[in-house]
């Protein structure tokens, strides 16, 4: 199915730029209504054609499902500007996703959305779940992660097979004098530049009742973390284990893509990316939908 | 505010997308910037900076135009069937978008790395040459700036997934990169390829952009700059100006893609805009 893009301006002081991306339905189809529109967005300083382009892969895949999609700069980030009289940032941010739906839905006349949030952009999908009824599903990619028994001996296991018996002894040595005070402790480049994850993590109690709440609302969450963050995510088992007994924990799908980093970098990890975009979609979300809401 | 409109620039066959911007209020200067980003990662991590870049350049009074090359960003088409002379191309339309948009008295034109090069190419064919043009850190060697992305492609995924290389090539987390194929997350085409593998040096372009009567000022490190000006014939001088950069930007990581990629060299890439 060919699609139609359009960039525009939005919001009230005119100062969001979003591409919308709309199929080119067959006469047989016009006048159904979308199941939903799609929301995508900025990773950190990634403008809004995404990590490697990957939201520019994505709306055109969903367009050829029939889905339409927006894919928008957050205030202050790639091409928008920051508006008149602006709000604390994440709150700015909500009410730039909350413009963009506004748009959206007069445009298709739909009041169902998904977000793909990748790293902050996550974090920007799951609290805009919690203030607007109108996101029914999100996919949160490398959101919050918590340390686990075995993540961290997996890291520490890691670290020593980097730094080797020799490093691992400087290390420990290091840890001595700087613990009988006779040297200041240090910060290892690797450890003061660590790859870019969400910021802020909130108390994992706290990132629970937001993820229950979500639930309960009946929004459909999908989990998914890269192999590239061993010091943060590090192994299949633990989501689980972070989310130990959570009631939401069997409503929500999780995926560990091994065969991708944060970034989306090299093109298989492109093409599972979107394989398993294509599968939640399908198997999770779509179904989800209430028949009269199915086009 | 500025005034942002989104452009649709090119034939139907091959749009690219740009963005206008103009100043709240008319100016009587009736001036105008063309900027051109570079590739692949690199356009990605100066994305905040070329958005900074056009908001300082409008409180000027003038009218800004930036864009994305066909088949890059957000603008239609795929990275894999690009070439310079196309990419060029569309500097060309970003430039008639903007004459038509703005309806300036003359023009000035940005382009970083191998936008620099595009925009030197696209001075030389274009009806309304710029008055100047300001081209940082171009790219003067293509096949060694090819080496240079395998390498950084390679660096990046150790960087990313914290194993050394051949660790990662055991397990098949990563394929050994080539061109054509994709690089740091870009599709290096086959014409691209061949493009840049023979990309002409800037020291064969700069004398015809200053014989069309453009002022040509070349930001790059001390070294670069020594090496052209000494391949230059003199009676070229005039037009060009040298500016010697004291950090040159590595753009080819993505280790602070959480924070604002702005090099610490902005004032000065105002300063000689603006001067």
């Amino acid at each position: 199915m060919s699609h139609t893009e359009e960039t525009l301006v939005l919001g009230d002081s005119m100062h969001l730029v979003a591409t919308c991306t709309t199929p080119d339905l067959p006469a047989s189809q016009a006048g159904k209504s979308v199941p939903l529109v799609v929301l995508l967005t900025n990773s950190g300083v990634i403008p809004r054609f995404g990590p490697n382009r990957m939201n520019v892969h994505l709306a055109r895949h969903f367009a050829q499902l029939g889905i339409p999609s927006v894919r928008f700069d957050l205030s202050g980030l790639g091409d928008s500007s920051r508006p008149a009289d602006p709000q604390p940032m994440m709150a700015q941010w909500i009410s730039d996703c909350r413009a963009v739906m506004d748009h959206a839905e007069q445009r298709h006349d739909c009041s169902r959305f998904l977000m793909i949030g990748f790293c902050s952009g996550a974090e920007v999908a799951h609290l805009l779940g919690l203030q607007d009824t109108r996101l029914c599903a999100a996919l949160l990619w490398d959101m919050y992660a918590y340390p686990t028994l075995e993540s961290t001996l997996r890291y520490r296991w890691l670290r020593v097979r980097q730094l080797g018996l020799a490093g691992v002894t400087r290390k420990v040595q290091g840890r001595l004098l700087t613990a009988l005070g006779r040297a200041k402790p240090t910060v290892s480049a690797k450890s003061a530049n660590p790859p870019a994850i969400p910021s802020h993590p909130p108390a994992k109690a706290e990132l629970m009742q937001r993820l229950q709440a979500l639930v309960d609302r009946g929004v459909s969450l999908h989990f998914s973390f890269a192999e590239g963050n061993p010091h943060w995510f590090n192994h299949e088992r633990q989501f689980k284990a972070m989310f130990h007994n959570a009631p939401f924990l069997s409503h929500v799908s999780f995926r560990f893509l091994r065969e991708a980093d944060h970034l989306l970098t090299e093109s298989h990890a492109q093409t599972a990316f979107l394989a398993m975009t294509d599968e939640w979609l399908k198997q999770r979300v779509l179904p989800g939908l209430r028949p009269d809401d199915q086009a | 505010m500025a005034l942002l409109v989104p452009q649709r620039m090119g034939p139907p066959w091959r749009e690219a997308i740009g963005l206008l911007q103009h100043p709240p209020e008319p100016s009587a200067q009736r001036h105008a910037f063309l900027l051109a980003r570079p590739m692949g990662l690199a356009a990605t991590r100066s994305a905040s900076m070329y958005r900074v870049l056009s908001d300082r350049l409008v409180r000027t009074g003038a009218s800004v135009m930036r864009f994305d090359y066909h088949g890059t960003g957000d603008s239609p088409g795929e990275e894999g069937d690009q070439s310079l002379a196309d990419w060029s191309r569309d500097v060309e339309e970003a430039q008639s978008g903007l004459l038509h948009a703005a309806s300036p008295h003359h023009t000035d034109w940005f382009g970083m790395g191998l936008g620099a090069n595009l925009m030197l190419q696209a001075a030389l064919r274009v009806p309304s040459p710029p008055r100047r043009l300001v081209l940082w850190e171009p790219i003067d060697d293509g096949p060694a700036h090819l080496q240079a992305l395998l390498v950084a492609h390679r660096r990046e995924m150790v960087m990313q997934l914290a194993q050394p290389w051949d660790d990662l090539i055991a397990q098949g987390l990563v394929r050994e990169p080539r061109v054509p194929g994709v690089v740091l997350g870009f599709h290096i085409g086959a014409q691209l390829n061949n493009d840049l593998q023979n990309l002409p040096a800037l020291t064969d372009w700069l004398p015809l952009a200053a014989q069309r009567g453009m002022d040509v000022t070349v930001c790059a490190t001390e070294s670069s700059l020594n090496r052209w000006s000494r391949d230059l014939p003199t009676s070229v001088h005039g037009r060009l100006q040298w500016v010697p950069l004291q950090t040159a930007t590595h753009w080819m990581s993505s280790e602070a893609m959480g924070a604002a990629v702005v090099p610490p060299e902005i004032h000065r890439i105002l300063e000689v805009l603006t001067r």
